[in-house]
């Protein structure tokens, strides 16, 4: 009996010391974050031996993204973003069968590649609740051969003192596409005016499985109704696509140095044009402090996995019903590489950015068919980013 | 030196916050919508917290808990069993025979009908729930909650930036971090008073604190005076009648929520309590209902 009394400090001591940290409700921000990144997107020029006409320089693009989130009265916040896209060069809009290889005709004659700049605006308002969140979007897009417009409504309902919680968005977007030089071609021509609308859906739940581990899955839908071709490549699809995805996310904290966070995510994709993909995406990322200053770097590897739609074809007739050579829609795989490394301080983040996209036919694995793809990109990115809170 | 007032958990909660006026503003409010979210999930006198949703459920059917929930559930029971059944969070119920308002002592026969209610060996948890078999039984998180806020704030404002600082919600302390002197470069101590039980707002000592929790437990805090005697509101659970022997205890620890416990569990000792203070080998200060302090906690 004396034993187990002098035990008590001991065992209130931890016992006191396993009530678990609590994890914090989503809570409105207090401080405004204006952000600038910059990115430059380079594909790799084509390979030369395979271009039959045409420039070898692909696309080149240049985008800068504003975005200003403003939080007001306690409970709301509005994220502004604005993004501005130059992009030049050439993208391939046909291909041929040449003595047994595929060859590809690039568009723009050369030294005319394409100049085209791109637009983004969008409006976020969000409300915050005690026990979740409910925001919207309204987003314009402006191209010389292309407006959109799309609005959403996002919201997050915490459970279970914010272990679980709830996630859930559902959006429409209408497109309107008049292409340049419409009267060059006939497909051109019957683009011009044609709209596209979408529907989309996502619903999802993340658990906080413990202090040191979190899991979300979500299952979205898409559906893709008008006019769904590229008036560019001359290709004649289905006037209506519907997508499934499934995605599971993972995140696992270990205390590394000052702390990493081990993410590992996977995604499958299933549509109705008997496109499937798989995607798998591992990142580390790092935080550590040198001489009191604070980094943070992150690695990350992805592969990506699909098989073709069930009208591509590297060299279509025009006999079938549909018919496409838009390389996105062919069997293939790829790889990212990339890293980030960022610097913060009291009231900022810089943020540099590196990766690598490389796609081939054989890297489909699974679903692979024999034919070839000519115009597989591949591409890096380098961006350059500054958040700061005022 | 910056101070953050607010009145929560019916009490006044006052935090001390040194350093950066960016940080202390987010820890502030950080602190003061944990106190709130653990009240509004604790409180009894909230129908929409857990301990009505569970009483409501009392005798009906199990209630499911949460992991922090489940946490101070084993938490109690630790106190429980560390007690031999003393510190016993079904026995609130006592407060509907004893009315420190009235002015009137309940009858034997109303403690007898309360006892059987009192029983925490009788109430079935489990990893994902609670159910307490009898209609009329209750759970009371009141003697944990407070000082496991201040536990929780003090480490919530540590890792919002925050170096020096006290937290005090209505006299339980944690602290964050030793005080900084006003030239901002010696760190000081804490000094914490500790109400003299005869005039509580008084202090009759000062002792000195720069890390931790502190807690204390009085007969003075709510009691009555019925025929020149004192009935305080700790009430031993086998008998249904008010401890009397201890008018104030105050324990350190690392954490307010062990310190809380232990001086609860120390008055509930009554005669005995010096010797198992002793015991435990915690710093502490008692002082009985004849004035006599004993204690290792040294007053500056």
């Amino acid at each position: 009996m004396k034993n187990k009394k002098q035990n008590a400090l001991s065992a209130l001591t931890l016992s006191a010391l396993a009530i678990p940290s609590v994890t914090k409700a989503e809570v409105a921000p207090e401080n405004n974050v204006l952000s600038y990144r910059y990115t430059q997107y380079e594909e790799a020029d084509a390979p030369a031996a395979r271009v039959v006409g045409g420039d070898l320089k692909r696309f080149s693009i240049d985008v800068h993204q504003f975005s200003l989130l403003t939080p007001f009265r306690d409970k709301y916040s509005l994220k502004t973003d604005v993004v501005y896209e130059t992009l030049s060069g050439a993208s391939p809009w046909i291909s041929q069968e040449n003595n047994g290889q595929t060859e590809l005709f690039m568009s723009g004659a050369s030294g005319t590649g394409i100049q085209e700049t791109r637009t983004d605006i969008s409006l976020s308002p969000k409300r915050y609740f005690k026990d979740g969140t409910l925001g919207g979007t309204v987003a314009m897009s402006q191209e010389n051969d292309y407006k959109s417009l799309a609005v959403g409504l996002d919201g997050t309902i915490e459970m279970y003192n914010s272990h679980t919680t709830l996630v859930g968005s559902i959006s429409i977007s209408n497109d309107q596409l008049n292409p340049t030089d419409a009267e060059t071609s006939s497909t051109r021509a019957a683009a011009d005016g044609e709209k596209k609308q979408s529907f989309s859906i996502y619903e999802g739940v993340s658990q906080i499985i413990d202090k040191y581990r979190a899991i979300q899955v979500g299952f979205g839908f898409t559906r893709k109704t008008g006019y769904l071709s590229d008036p560019y490549k001359g290709d004649v699809r289905p006037d209506r696509r519907e997508e499934y995805t499934f995605t599971t996310q993972y995140r696992h904290y270990v205390r590394w140095l000052s702390g990493a966070g081990f993410h590992a995510d996977y995604r499958f994709y299933d549509d109705s044009w008997k496109v499937r993909s798989h995607t798998f995406d591992i990142a580390l990322w790092q935080n550590m402090e040198i001489f009191g200053e604070r980094f943070t770097l992150a690695p990350n590897f992805r592969y990506y996995m699909q098989n073709a739609a069930y009208f591509y074809s590297v060299q279509p007739g025009n006999t079938s019903e549909f018919r496409a050579s838009d390389p996105r829609l062919s069997a293939y795989g790829a790889i990212t590489i990339g890293l980030q490394a960022q610097y913060h301080w009291k009231s900022g983040t810089v943020t540099f950015g590196y990766s690598q996209y490389q796609s081939r036919e054989d890297w489909a694995l699974i679903d692979g068919d024999d034919t070839e793809t000519p115009g597989l990109v591949d591409f890096t990115t380098v961006s350059l980013g500054i958040d700061y809170r005022f | 030196m910056f101070t953050h007032a607010f009145d929560a958990m019916g009490t006044q909660c006052i935090l001390n916050l040194q350093g950066d006026p960016e940080k202390i503003a987010h820890a502030a409010r950080l602190s003061e919508q944990e106190v709130r979210r653990l009240e509004q999930k604790y409180s009894r006198f909230r129908d929409d917290s857990i301990a009505s949703e569970i009483n409501h459920q009392a005798g009906r059917q199990p209630v499911a808990v949460d992991e922090e929930t489940l946490a101070l559930l084993s938490y109690a029971n630790i106190c429980y069993q560390q007690s031999d059944g003393m510190f016993d969070i079904t026995s609130g119920v006592f407060r509907r025979i004893w009315d420190f308002k009235s002015g009137r002592l309940p009858t034997d026969q109303q403690i007898e009908s309360i006892l059987p209610l009192v029983s925490w060996s009788s109430v079935e948890w489990s990893e994902d729930h609670i159910f307490l078999p009898q209609n009329g039984m209750e759970v009371d998180f009141g003697g944990i909650v407070k000082e496991f806020a201040a536990d929780r704030v003090a480490d919530l404002c540590r890792q919002a930036g925050i170096e020096h600082g006290l937290v005090n919600l209505g006299g339980d302390m944690a602290v964050i971090g030793p005080q900084l002197d006003e030239e901002n470069d010696h760190e000081a101590p804490w000094l914490i008073g500790i109400r003299d039980p005869r005039s509580p707002e008084d202090a009759a000592a000062s002792i000195p604190l720069t890390e931790g929790g502190l807690a204390t437990s009085g007969y003075y805090e709510r009691f009555m005076m019925v025929d020149g005697r004192r009935y305080c509101h700790i009430i031993n659970p086998k008998t249904g009648w008010p401890v009397d022997w201890c008018a104030s205890v105050s324990v350190v620890s690392s954490q307010c929520l062990v310190s809380g416990s232990l001086a609860t569990m120390a008055m509930l000792k009554e005669s005995h309590s010096q010797e198992w203070l002793d015991d435990q080998g915690v710093p502490y200060l008692l002082a009985n209902k004849f004035n006599e302090w004993h204690g290792t906690l040294k007053p500056l």
